[in-house]
């Protein structure tokens, strides 16, 4: 199942980098941008991790793409 | 618990580790040729190969694609890019070691040693499939 995000658009927001956001995440800036780009869907940790690195809820930064 | 996608990412030590790993298996390949008396160029090749990719490892430079290949760069997505490379790596030996097997059946021969590979594939398949189950 393909997720959407808006991790992108959350990360802008906040004027950071893919490479500051996945370093703050302890994940590589590929791992960031394949999460943006739709290719990679994160595991519920890390779905976790970055929603409330955010402040928001989980369904808030992800949703099916159906 | 700590998650795969929470543990260090990079570290010197990681670099430098899977650069020696390189090295060290091309040591012993090389070793096991001198041992058995393969020519020369065969030696100069291993050293070069493995010494090359030692090298490159090593000096490879902040590309984290080169620092995922070399270890010293992990996270979940690329343990699973990592654990598919691996899973197809594994399915293109087991195929290999069928077909000579059969081939080595046809031919009227014992289909030695590959019946022996096959089936330690089979039980560590099989160990690794029902302790997975049963998790």
């Amino acid at each position: 199942m393909k997720m959407k995000s808006r991790v992108r658009q959350l990360r802008t927001d906040q004027g950071l980098s893919q490479a500051s956001l996945g370093a703050a995440l302890s994940v590589s800036r590929q791992t960031i941008n394949s999460i943006e780009q739709g290719r990679y869907t994160p595991s519920l940790p890390l779905a976790m991790r970055l929603a409330r690195y955010f402040d928001q809820r989980v369904e808030e930064v992800f949703e099916d793409d159906e | 618990m700590m998650s795969k996608a929470f543990r260090a990412c990079g570290s010197v030590r990681g670099r430098w580790i899977g650069s020696i790993s390189f090295a060290l298996c091309g040591l012993v390949v090389v070793v096991a040729e001198l041992i058995g008396g393969e020519p020369t160029g065969m030696v100069i090749f291993a050293v070069a190969l493995f010494g090359g990719i030692a090298v490159f490892l090593a000096v490879g430079g902040r590309s984290e694609s080169i620092r995922a290949f070399r270890g010293d760069l992990r996270d979940e997505r690329l343990d699973t890019i990592q654990l598919r490379a691996q899973a197809l790596a594994g399915q293109m030996v087991i195929l290999a070691v069928v077909v000579a097997f059969l081939v080595e059946l046809a031919l009227g021969r014992s289909g030695a040693p590959f019946d022996w590979l096959g089936a330690i594939g089979g039980v560590t398949y099989l160990g690794a499939y029902t302790y997975g189950m049963r998790r």
